[in-house]
């Protein structure tokens, strides 16, 4: 705490003042003194206490950022007083905002004052006073404690004491195991042949020290980290400030844990006679809402129903994420052979993999290993990954692969009629299976207040026709839109999404939103009449289910789609064959009122169509195969 | 040269599945005295391979900064041997290393890649070139100057006996009675000759059903050949693929086929040790193999041993069809 006074009361006078500021107006040209926690301004008469304690050898800091009017000079200063009342000034001119003292073994007493000399106004704030540990870089040489650690973060603060010549050095990280051996660092730090694992320090200047911060992985085995300074060049002038700040990060669950254990241990908790379901899949990690896909879902829901869950996702699953619950592991690609041997023992028909849309080469090695374990084999095709392939993504498909997988499975079940075509006639078989897309009951709940007679009379006004998803040209028909909205300009298009092309000229009654979170669409979905799904005709397109259209009807849209997927089978939905027909069919559901028997519709076609029916469906697949089996 | 109770410092590109997997894991097995330090830059993600020994330790390095690791490790550790595998530059730079001796391995039987690497490696700064077979052994001593043929030293690839035995499980392996299965290992490369082995089992009757085991493949293509291959040949209702087995996995295999008088069969163009046949016949699995490097070798181990004529695929075919129905 400081308290600041003035060495003279006739010709200057303190405005205001904090501990950490004050403002001082003068009226004199000649200097005088505003000083901490002390009246006298004699400097050869000792104060009554130091402003601040110390130890004796640190080095005292002062730092203060000053305004003063022009002409004014200003400088810090700390005075240290030997026992005897031994002045020693350190005293900083030219405006700098700080002042540095060396103490001494003999130092009793220090003080501090801001000299000010001219007229005018001073403005001192951010005031702070420091003693800390300053000492030469080759001086550190600390041992820190490593148990359970997976890394340390280091923290430092160091200046070159001499800007003329400039000076670098190092700090070096030495491991050491229980038996005090040395440990190899690990690859991730930079290694000099001779000093080990190394970073370079940050140097500022006296004003201005520089901070090092730098996270060191811990090698295995390691329980003990020495850290050492290193002069390097000129690092003989290199001066650290205070001990350097050490952060143990401690190791998750999964580094205590190798991989291998932790497949092993979630594969022995399941009960021999246990329903577990295996995903192979192009989806991502489970845990990520907005990014669920059909395997994510339908995931969940066989959790939610019992089943026992493995899902190996397109992506590396991060460290940490493996053990999703108690009833679901995930598991990186690269680590099949680990779990392969895990289940070795497992067989029989309740055992289930679903390779879901990826007859990579490790799932067609999957299927001929699992089915020599008697396990039940389920290719589920969500997208034509054929098409996908042509046009540069899916760069692992092959058509052998997914004939090999297609014609191995025990059931091929698809999304659209138009796969399960493609797949009967690939594996040579007549049996693949429908299952189409869902929706989460949560949104259904969710979006039944939009589903009620009042709200749908008054949409029945609207003129706003909407989409939302992906807006890529290779498969958004711009074209179409931008001459529908010429031909209707009494109608307005809103889209929500990305991936739209940059070159577009759009009307004014097409109102680009750009994307938009799941709440927010919902919200302004309720202002729509229409939700379209332009989609180009394609293979691809053709064998899309998509999801969009189960999202509109939930939100009690009126649907105009091209012809794709299940969408003949969805209420209040106008199908086009032809591009031509599109005015046409969005026009009449632009006239067409949501009557009773078309709300009745959506509400028992959105009963039909949630995850967690789907999920009912696909296992009383899965057990109408087992039963055959046996 | 037989190192014991010391560190010894293991240095390849790859952390994956194949060949080289097996032999520093039956080195880390076979060796518990010794402590094992294997350092990689590429990560193929097979170090939870080695997790369950405590002899071992693994890390991957980047490229850059092998040179300084290893340089580094060698002053610290004091490691009784630094063994370097496909990379005759790092080898190179290791002037540093204190009393460790440094050794160059050779595994590859192809010429191509051992010449090479001959014309990169410092003879001078190593202290032996070591190969797992004498085949190998008098290529590598026909591919360097006769000043330095002595430094080739031959040290026999270790197969993990506590594996590969005769005792053991036979898995929950689920064939139709009366199938015997023909065990295949390798890649889908043109050296390991899959295709002769998917032409060999078209000549054979149904109840002789190929098992094809392969690692390190991530070539959808190749894997298509293969899958064209079975399908010409009419045999792709009779061939499994496996990819990636654990070695406990393909013990199991070898047992349960040794059992249903299957084979291990050996369509590889050149060998520099031949660790599927030592492995199999460890099983007590029968192997048949194409007579080429370093298989004629493994007669002289446990089990039993049939050697084809190179490319003779009705010989090996007729060898098999003859053996009886145990």
């Amino acid at each position: 705490m400081l308290t600041w006074s003035l060495d003279t009361r006739e010709e200057a006078a303190i405005l205001r003042q904090n501990s950490s500021a004050f403002q001082v107006t003068s009226a004199t040209p000649s200097h005088f003194y505003t000083l901490a926690n002390r009246t006298v301004g004699n400097f050869l008469v000792p104060p009554d206490a130091s402003v601040i304690e110390f130890v004796p050898g640190q080095k005292i800091i002062l730092r203060g950022q000053v305004e003063a009017s022009p002409g004014i000079e200003t400088a810090w200063a700390l005075i240290g007083y030997s026992a005897e009342g031994e002045p020693t000034v350190a005293l900083e001119t030219n405006g700098s905002m700080s002042v540095e003292l060396e103490t001494t073994a003999d130092t009793q007493f220090v003080s501090a004052a801001l000299r000010v000399k001219g007229k005018g106004d001073v403005n001192a704030r951010e005031i702070e006073i420091q003693a800390i540990d300053a000492y030469p870089i080759g001086e550190i040489s600390r041992v820190i404690s490593l148990e359970d650690c997976s890394a340390v973060e280091i923290s430092m603060l160091a200046y070159d004491s001499n800007p003329l010549q400039p000076a670098s050095a190092l700090l070096t990280f030495s491991f050491r195991d229980e038996s005090g051996a040395i440990v190899h660092p690990i690859g991730s730090s930079a290694i000099n042949g001779k000093l080990g694992a190394y970073t370079y320090v940050n140097l500022g200047n006296i004003h201005s020290p520089a901070e090092t911060k730098i996270t060191v992985d811990v090698p295995p085995s390691s329980q003990f980290l020495h850290i050492s300074g290193v002069p390097w060049k000129h690092g003989r002038q290199v001066v650290v400030l205070g001990s350097p700040h050490v952060r143990k990060i401690e190791k998750n669950r999964s580094e205590l844990q190798t991989t291998e254990d932790g497949i092993r241990e979630f594969i022995d908790s399941i009960p021999e006679d246990g329903h577990l379901i295996v995903f192979y899949t192009t989806a991502p990690p489970l845990g990520h809402e907005t990014l669920a896909l059909r395997p994510n879902r339908l995931a969940k829901e066989y959790e939610k129903l019992g089943k026992w869950i493995v899902f190996f996702p397109f992506s590396k699953v991060t460290p940490g994420t493996e053990s999703h619950s108690e009833k679901s592991h995930q598991i990186s690609r690269e680590n099949m052979g680990i779990f392969l041997e895990a289940v070795a023992a497992r067989t029989g028909m309740r055992n289930v993999f679903i390779c879901s849309s990826f007859p990579d080469i490790q799932a067609v090695a999957a299927f001929d290993y699992l089915k020599l374990h008697n396990w039940q084999l389920i290719y589920e095709v969500r997208d034509d990954m054929e098409e996908f392939n042509r046009v540069g993504y899916s760069k692992w498909f092959n058509p052998l692969l997914e004939q090999r997988i297609a014609s191995r499975a025990d059931k091929i079940i698809t999304v659209s009629p138009r796969l399960a075509s493609k797949m009967n006639v690939i594996s040579g078989r007549k049996d693949s299976i429908v299952v189409a897309n869902g929706v989460a009951s949560e949104l259904v709940s969710d979006a039944a207040p939009l589903r009620v007679s009042k709200l749908y009379a008054e949409r029945d006004a609207s003129t706003i026709v909407g989409y939302i998803g992906h807006l890529t040209p290779s498969w958004f028909d711009w074209t179409l839109i931008i001459s529908a909205a010429i031909e209707r300009p009494n109608w307005t298009f809103e889209i929500i999404g990305h991936g739209m092309p940059d070159n577009l000229v759009l009307p004014k009654n097409i109102t680009f939103l750009g994307p938009k979170p799941h709440s927010e669409f919902v919200e302004i979905a309720a202002r729509w009449k229409v939700g379209i799904i332009p989609f180009k005709a394609s293979a691809l397109t053709y064998a899309v289910d998509p999801n969009k259209i189960y999202e509109y009807l939930a939100l009690g849209l009126r649907v105009v789609t091209a012809a794709m997927g299940s969408v003949a089978l969805c209420p209040v939905t106008h199908v086009y064959e032809h591009r031509s027909e599109f005015v046409q069919e969005l026009s009449d559901a632009m006239q067409a009122e949501m009557g009773t028997h078309d709300q009745e519709a959506i509400e028992e076609f959105l009963k039909q169509v949630t995850w967690d029916e789907r999920a009912y469906t696909m296992l009383s697949i899965f057990d109408d195969t087992n039963k055959k089996r046996r | 040269m037989t190192v014991t109770n010391s560190r010894i410092l293991t240095v390849y590109p790859n952390c994956s599945m194949g060949g080289m997997m097996t032999v520093y894991r039956n080195r880390v097995v076979s060796e518990p005295a010794n402590h094992h330090h294997l350092v990689f830059f590429k990560d193929f993600g097979a170090s939870s391979v080695y997790d369950q020994f405590p002899n071992t330790r693994v890390d991957i390095v980047k490229k850059e900064r092998l040179a300084p690791y290893v340089e580094l490790a060698a002053l610290e550790q004091h490691y009784a041997e630094i063994r370097i595998t496909s990379l005759p530059e790092l080898s190179n730079l290791l002037k540093n290393r204190g009393s460790s001796r440094l050794v160059y391995e050779f595994h590859s039987s192809d010429e191509t890649v051992l010449r090479k690497e001959l014309d990169v490696l410092a003879l001078s700064n190593i202290d032996e070139i070591r190969v797992p077979s004498q085949y190998l052994a008098e290529v590598v001593k026909s591919l360097v100057p006769q000043d330095f043929a002595f430094l080739v030293q031959v040290e026999k690839n270790l197969v993990d006996l506590t594996v590969f035995s005769a005792e053991g499980t036979t898995g929950t392996w689920n064939m139709k009675s009366g199938i015997r299965p023909l065990i295949w290992v390798g890649r889908f490369d043109k050296g390991k000759n899959c295709r002769d082995f998917v032409r060999a089992l078209s000549l054979l009757t149904p109840e002789f059903v190929g098992v094809v085991v392969v690692s390190m493949e991530d070539s959808p293509d190749r894997m298509a050949g293969f899958l064209a291959d079975a399908a010409a040949y009419g045999v792709s209702h009779r061939l499994e693929v496996m990819m990636n087995l654990a070695p406990a996995d393909v013990a199991s295999l070898y047992r349960y086929a040794r059992d249903r008088s299957g084979y291990f069969v050996s369509t590889s163009l050149g060998e520099s040790f031949g660790y599927g046949v030592a492995e199999s016949m460890a099983t007590g699995l029968p192997a048949i193999a194409y007579s080429v490097g370093a298989i004629e070798e493994r007669l002289s181990d446990w089990g039993s041993l049939e050697l084809v004529p190179v490319g003779d695929i009705e010989e090996l075919a007729n060898r098999i069809s003859a053996s009886p129905m145990m």
